[in-house]
């Protein structure tokens, strides 16, 4: 009997020697507005053109509600990892962050990047905060000390610069309570003008 | 007058009505609504009930066959030239049949009346260390559902990854968006357009634009959505607050109306339209299909066989459907019954019965189309 090799015969039809089937994404839309069709197709043909078949669609913007839209034909994915097409990074992830396939360390890996520039955007901030700070409590420093020395060329020698210390270091103190609440809204502004997924 | 409308609109809208009584109410001004709109009964599951073979059967007879008022009522973008063919009478029959089959199949796509749907949220997953990658929520339907052979949208997957990181299947919105994005049905749009608002509707009903507007929600809104609920039952309580209730007969919502009614107990109106109009043979399916609603066994209780069209039986039902109504309306029915006693029953319903024979003769003949 000879064996029925029909249904094998697709896997060894290819287009050029050592060519393999690729799961990717290929950006269709226009300038500024990129749509991806998650797409197979041989691993050295142009990003977008020449696909074998269409597994689903990826929109990165988001649309009217807030959301972005992933439909992903899943019966087909399974069919193509079953057969060992490889997968991309990229289309590894979103099937990660879809519940499909166990979440790619690569998605990790940004969540930390972000958090950290996140972190770093933040100290920046406060120190530039501070910075401001110390300089108008140096100005009021100055001007304080200027005025109590005339006073105190003016009267006598013995007075108590205490309660204008206390003074300062109650301010100080509601500076930095005041701080907080400031640099909040200085970071939100921050985020939303940011370009980067801060 | 309170009416929005102008002269012309007004003389158009007074000749399309059907009824003195919505003709009285649009001269007068429709402002102090006497009008309780009707309540849905909570405790009897109406979708079963609406499915059983033998209600579908009552409310096919009911709606009957009007060529006429469908063909007006479609909507024409070119003017078309009209086709005259010279014929002879088996090829007029088999074409007339087939026009017959077409509207019944039509008719027979009725809106179910069903319950309001559940919100159904279910946490899948949780993971928080995503959440700074997820800017937006991301909303994924499997499409796979085009390489299957089940199509029903209820099995179809849609679920949210949201900003916090937790994995969940989508709410009943984003389930309705997210399969008008994947599996588009014609004529729906994914925002609801402001056709659906209740002024821009109230306009459209005004101008007695009843089965344009209800076809118009069938195809947004699948009959288990609220939406569709909400502009229904608005749309079947300004026909019944008018008695406009020949609008629909012909079109495939008069038998949801029709169940609506006899749920909500405000069949009265239907009835006395249809003994005014002299089908009474409608009137008897009417009340045994109503009789049947509101039996104590619900849903398993059978419908009461069709007994003979005769006097003696419509007699009876009367009278067992008399027992329920009070005061002036009993009056005003028993009015009714005598007048037709008078003018002859047994010749109208002989005139009912031969138009149902008509229509059944015509769905039976054998074409070649349908």
């Amino acid at each position: 009997m000879i064996p029925d090799l029909k249904k094998f015969a697709y896997r060894k039809m290819k287009p050029y020697p050592g060519a393999k089937l690729v799961v990717r994404m290929a950006r269709y839309g226009c300038t500024n507005r990129p749509f991806y069709q998650i797409v197979v197709t041989w691993n050295r043909y142009p990003r977008d053109r020449k696909i074998k078949e269409q597994l689903g669609f990826y929109d990165r913007l988001p649309n009217l509600t807030g959301e972005q839209v992933l439909g992903l034909n899943l019966d087909r994915i399974r069919h193509h990892f079953k057969h060992g097409t490889e997968f991309t990074r990229p289309v590894l992830q979103l099937l990660g962050i879809v519940g499909y396939f166990p979440i790619h360390p690569y998605t990790l890996v940004e969540a930390k990047r972000i958090t950290r520039r996140r972190e770093e955007l933040e100290q920046k901030l406060k120190e530039k905060y501070l910075e401001e700070k110390e300089e108008e409590t140096d100005k009021i420093v100055q001007d304080e000390s200027d005025q109590s020395g005339e006073e105190v060329k003016s009267e006598s020698v013995d007075i108590d610069h205490s309660p204008s210390t206390d003074n300062q270091t109650k301010t100080v103190k509601s500076d930095v309570t005041n701080l907080e609440e400031a640099l909040s809204e200085s970071i939100t502004i921050a985020k939303k003008a940011s370009v980067l997924k801060i | 007058m309170s009416c929005n409308l102008s002269k012309a609109a007004f003389l158009q809208t007074f000749r399309k009505l059907s009824c003195v009584h919505s003709q009285l109410l649009l001269l007068r001004g429709v402002h102090v609504s006497q009008f309780k709109p009707p309540v849905v009964p909570t405790d009897i599951d109406p979708f079963p009930l609406f499915m059983e073979e033998g209600v579908q059967t009552i409310l096919n007879d009911i709606t009957g066959i009007d060529l006429k008022k469908t063909a007006l009522l479609q909507p024409k973008k070119l003017p078309l030239k009209p086709v005259l063919r010279a014929v002879p009478d088996k090829e007029l029959k088999r074409l007339q049949a087939d026009s017959f089959k077409k509207e019944r199949s039509k008719i027979e796509q009725r809106p179910p009346f069903m319950r309001a749907r559940k919100e159904i949220s279910c946490e899948l997953a949780r993971n928080p260390e995503i959440a700074p990658v997820m800017t937006n929520n991301l909303l994924f339907i499997d499409t796979s559902a085009f390489t299957r052979s089940e199509r029903a949208n209820k099995d179809k997957v849609v679920v949210v990854r949201d900003t916090e990181g937790t994995l969940r299947t989508a709410t009943q919105e984003e389930r309705d968006r997210a399969i008008q994005i994947a599996f588009p049905v014609r004529g729906r749009t994914i925002f609801p357009s402001s056709f659906f608002k209740p002024e821009n509707l109230h306009n459209a009903l005004q101008r007695c634009r009843y089965s344009y507007v209800l076809d118009k929600v069938c195809v947004q809104y699948d009959p288990d959505h609220p939406e569709f609920l909400r502009i229904t039952k608005e749309i079947y309580d300004y026909i019944l607050e008018r008695r406009e209730f020949d609008a629909l007969r012909g079109t495939r919502h008069f038998g949801s109306m029709a169940f609506y009614l006899s749920l909500c107990h405000r069949e009265y109106e239907l009835v006395l339209d249809m003994l005014e109009r002299k089908l009474i043979v409608d009137v008897m399916d009417y009340i045994r299909l109503h009789r049947k609603i509101h039996s104590q066994e619900g849903s398993k209780g059978s419908l009461s066989k069709p007994l003979g069209y005769d006097k003696k039986n419509f007699e009876k039902l009367m009278g067992l459907y008399m027992k329920r109504i009070t005061g002036n309306r009993k009056k005003q029915a028993e009015k009714m019954v005598e007048s037709l006693l008078e003018a002859g029953l047994p010749e109208i319903i002989k005139e009912n019965l031969s138009q149902r024979e008509l229509i059944d003769s015509y769905l039976k003949l054998e074409t070649n189309v349908y």
